[in-house]
């Protein structure tokens, strides 16, 4: 594989530029940023990323230079989707479900305005719904009226106060709130694609009997070095993919298990039904610190082992403000550690068919992901420093050392307090 | 893991996508083959909890599966391109959109309109296959009907698959006596009338209207068309391993162009075996006269169970000679169902290649041949031995090893191949065979 950037291009910024594959290529200026993140649509779809650094072309690249690099990063899945449309031409544009879309947020009124915004935007420019979807603010233990006093700006938002402190909390409190048979999650740092909802209508439409439905986390600005080097590093794992998840995949050892192929928590859509048929989120988890994630790869798992198909769609993308300081990024690195661990010892034990996975997945990640990031650091190659890669391995030690127990003894005290 | 056996296989049609897709009842994988007028253009694996498949599911698993080879087919405009070269007829302009399927199901059927009329004769050599046979017979009858000439070549003999093929009225019975595929091809090349000799095995079932992109193929220089080989059914374990293990899981679907070039460009021993498959392969008679007709030191009878149709390959792109690679045209193999077999194909096929690569090197003195022989070949069956207990103890035990490293050895004993000269033209072209 020809790499289009090198280390020396790991710094901020870089320039996000949106390329419609159908549109005659047209030459890359990168003026001042240090590098270009291309994201290739297909008629407006998300067909592929391409990062681009400045000293592997300079600051200007041709059109021909593009063509081979736009080719093997968006021409299979441009193509896939041009036979798709083909094949489902005379099946007329898929409708909208009933839908609520919630916010779960806590102290953070000005990022909150952003995806209000955007997602009141988003709801007002479709005219074709027959019952425009349902925005939800849930304030998790809210310190004082902001988030309140943001909400109230926008006509038509709900809102809803969950005093129990830990995201899940949130997440049951906006479960109970809604009405709607399907419940999507979009987080406050986010803000949705503008074909976020079609994708969801036709994943909808394809596999009615998802549980759930899920896509790519695209980055909404890489302004700091921090954000460059986390998309550098391949950003949200999941990618600009088209797939349905199912309780089996062929040939895959280590499927269900490992890092959050299924989707992430900032772009999830639920069956109401199937959320509340499995008893919705583990409220252990997401608590905050010292276990500050893991609720949405928990819920995913548990509905493919249920039997309850995922569908994950390229259209259904949302841009995320990933974090913008270095220890943000360490933290975020941690985080992930922590819940592939305490999620392992959780799965192993109370869904022992796939303890073998499970160990797969802890071996894999232990030789061929954390092995080869801290064997390339020294040769330039490699776009997150030791330190990431080391908060990320402790963090999954001090998960499989029994900080899901620990969790849940916590939550059990602070459900006390509450009176719950 | 793959799933266990029986797996099932279904041909979708692209233009007439199934609202709902069942999974066949048992089946515990299913193998899913997207074609556009007849045209395999891709294929997708699926657990039966894929199932039922609503239309849209369908289309996307088939778009993915077949997006790539749509937008080379149209750069490419179907006809055959060099491997390894098929990123250069991806065109960016213009991009795939919503008609492309359209335009390319009018290309395949503006192609399959441009017929060939070179004179060919159809060559089924068997041995002791009598039911396989009139089976194969059976499915050939409408070409039967289109007045084409067909020949048996028993190389067995026996009264059994005399009997099936004087069933057949019309059909030509041949026989060679002497044990050996290539011997048996060189006696069908003898007896065939016209230009092209095109073979099947008796073990395969042709597709309607396999026979004319095979023909159509023989542009100028070319000397050999071969054509897509496909599983008749994966219902038993064994069937599994030949499709996936066996590599004949292999085989592509944009048609190819192989030249001189393909000789030069790897580091390694050119991978002609790759090319295709002599069960669906048609030749030029004159070619395989001038170059002396199939190796019969090598191939099924003689040594190991193939290398006859490759090594002939091998010698054409030597002699500056192209082959194409059509997928167009379609036959489905009817895989063994009995570890017994498998196993005994998997002997003959580490045996054959072995052989196949010595007679190369015996006739082009190409190293490559050699060391992958003598080096490559023993190392990655060296590596192969080694996992073999590993794999037992994790429960997938390499049922195929011991009948590789055997074919090897039998192998060696031919190496003799290597450093005498090739005979000059081979016994039975010269004096033909009994036309009986």
């Amino acid at each position: 594989m020809t790499r289009t950037w090198t280390s020396r291009d790991l710094r901020a910024p870089w320039a996000i530029i949106d390329r419609e594959m159908t549109q005659p290529l047209t030459p890359l200026d990168l003026g001042k940023a240090h590098g270009a993140y291309l994201l290739l649509r297909h008629q407006g779809r998300p067909a592929g990323r391409l990062l681009i650094g400045r000293s592997a072309f300079g600051s200007g690249i041709s059109a021909s230079q593009l063509a081979p690099l736009v080719r093997k990063a968006g021409a299979s899945l441009a193509a896939a989707y041009a036979v798709y449309d083909a094949l489902t031409a005379r099946s007329g544009a898929p409708a909208l479900p009933p839908l609520t879309i919630a916010i779960c947020t806590r102290d953070r009124p000005a990022l909150l305005r952003r995806t209000l915004a955007a997602l009141v935007a988003l709801r007002d420019g479709r005219s074709g719904d027959a019952t425009p979807f349902d925005i939800l603010v849930v304030d998790n233990a809210p310190p004082d009226s902001s988030t309140r006093m943001v909400v109230a700006g926008f006509p038509g938002v709900r809102y809803a106060m969950e005093p129990v402190p830990g995201l899940n909390f949130g997440r049951n409190r906006a479960l109970r709130e809604t009405d709607r048979a399907y419940l999507g999650f979009i987080d406050d740092d986010a803000v949705p694609d503008g074909g976020w909802l079609d994708g969801l209508a036709e994943s909808l439409r394809n596999q009615p009997e998802a549980g759930a439905f899920t896509g790519p986390v695209l980055p909404l600005a890489l302004e700091t070095e921090a954000q460059v080097r986390f998309e550098a590093a391949g950003g949200f794992g999941e990618g600009i993919d088209w797939q349905s998840y199912r309780q089996e995949r062929w040939d895959d050892p280590y499927y269900p298990a490992g890092a959050g192929r299924l989707g992430t928590g900032t772009n999830m859509i639920f069956s109401t039904e199937w959320l509340r048929s499995l008893g919705g989120f583990d409220e252990a988890l997401d608590t905050g610190p010292p276990l500050p994630g893991g609720g949405d790869l928990d819920i995913l798992f548990r509905l493919v082992r249920a039997g309850v198909p995922v569908a994950y769609s390229p259209r259904q993308a949302v841009h995320h403000e990933h974090r913008r300081d270095i220890p943000g990024l360490r933290r975020q690195f941690r985080s992930w550690g922590l819940s592939m661990g305490a999620l392992s010892r959780k799965n192993r034990r109370l869904d022992p068919e796939t303890a073998a996975a499970h160990r797969r997945v802890l071996a894999w990640l232990l030789v061929r992901r954390y092995g080869p990031m801290l064997a390339r650091y020294p040769l330039g190659r490699a776009a997150l420093p030791p330190g990431m890669v080391l908060a990320e391995l402790g963090g999954l030690v001090q998960g499989l050392a029994g900080e899901y127990d620990r969790s849940r003894h916590r939550v059990a005290l602070r459900r006390q307090e509450h009176g719950r | 893991m793959r799933p266990p056996a029986p797996w099932a296989i279904l041909h979708i049609d692209l233009e007439q996508l199934p609202k709902r897709l069942e999974a066949p009842a048992g089946a515990r994988g299913v193998v899913l083959y997207f074609r556009l007028r007849g045209m395999v253009l891709g294929l997708a694996h699926e657990l039966p909890n894929a199932f039922p498949m609503a239309r849209g599911d369908l289309a996307r698993r088939a778009a993915l599966a077949t997006g790539d080879t749509v937008a080379l087919l149209l750069g490419s405009g179907l006809r055959p391109i060099p491997p390894c070269e098929a990123g250069r007829y991806w065109t960016l302009s213009p991009v795939p959109d919503a008609t492309s399927l359209d335009r390319l199901a009018r290309l395949i059927t503006a192609r399959r309109a441009v017929t060939s009329n070179l004179e060919a004769s159809i060559v089924i050599c068997t041995r002791r296959r009598a039911a396989d046979l009139d089976g194969c017979l059976a499915s050939l009858l409408g070409e039967i009907a289109k007045g084409r000439d067909i020949v048996v070549v028993d190389n067995g003999p026996d009264p059994e698959t005399e009997a099936v093929t004087r069933r057949n009225p019309g059909v030509r019975y041949v026989q060679e006596p002497r044990p050996g595929l290539s011997r048996a091809r060189n006696a069908g090349i003898a007896v065939a009338r016209g230009d092209v000799a095109v073979f099947v095995d008796d073990d395969v079932r042709p597709e309607p209207g396999w026979i004319e992109p095979l023909l159509a193929g023989f542009a100028p220089g070319v000397d050999v068309v071969c054509g897509l080989v496909l599983p008749e059914t994966l219902g038993a374990e064994a069937q599994i391993a030949f499709q996936y293990d066996l590599g004949f899981g292999g085989m592509g679907h944009l048609p190819l162009m192989f030249d001189r070039e393909f000789l030069d460009k790897t580091a390694g021993s050119p991978p002609v075996w790759d090319i295709g498959a002599g069960a669906n392969m048609a030749v030029r008679r004159r070619r395989v006269l001038e170059l002396g007709g199939f190796d019969e030191r090598v191939g099924p009878g003689a040594a190991g169970g193939c290398g006859d149709d490759s090594e002939y390959w091998h010698r054409v792109l030597h002699a500056g000679g192209r082959i194409v690679y059509e997928p167009r045209s379609v036959v489905r193999h009817r895989h063994r169902d009995n570890w017994t077999d498998l196993k005994r194909q998997a002997y003959g096929y580490g045996f054959g290649h072995i052989v196949a690569l010595f007679a190369q090197y015996g006739r082009q003195r190409d190293r490559r041949d050699l060391r992958r022989a003598l080096l490559t070949m023993p190392l990655w069956l060296l590596g192969r031995a080694l996992k073999a207990p590993v794999r037992r103890l994790a429960g997938k035990p390499d049922r195929l090893a011991g009948s590789w490293l055997r074919g090897y050895a039998g192998a060696l004993a031919h190496l003799p191949l290597a450093f005498r000269a090739p005979p000059v033209s081979d016994h039975s072209l010269k004096a033909g065979a009994d036309d009986v």
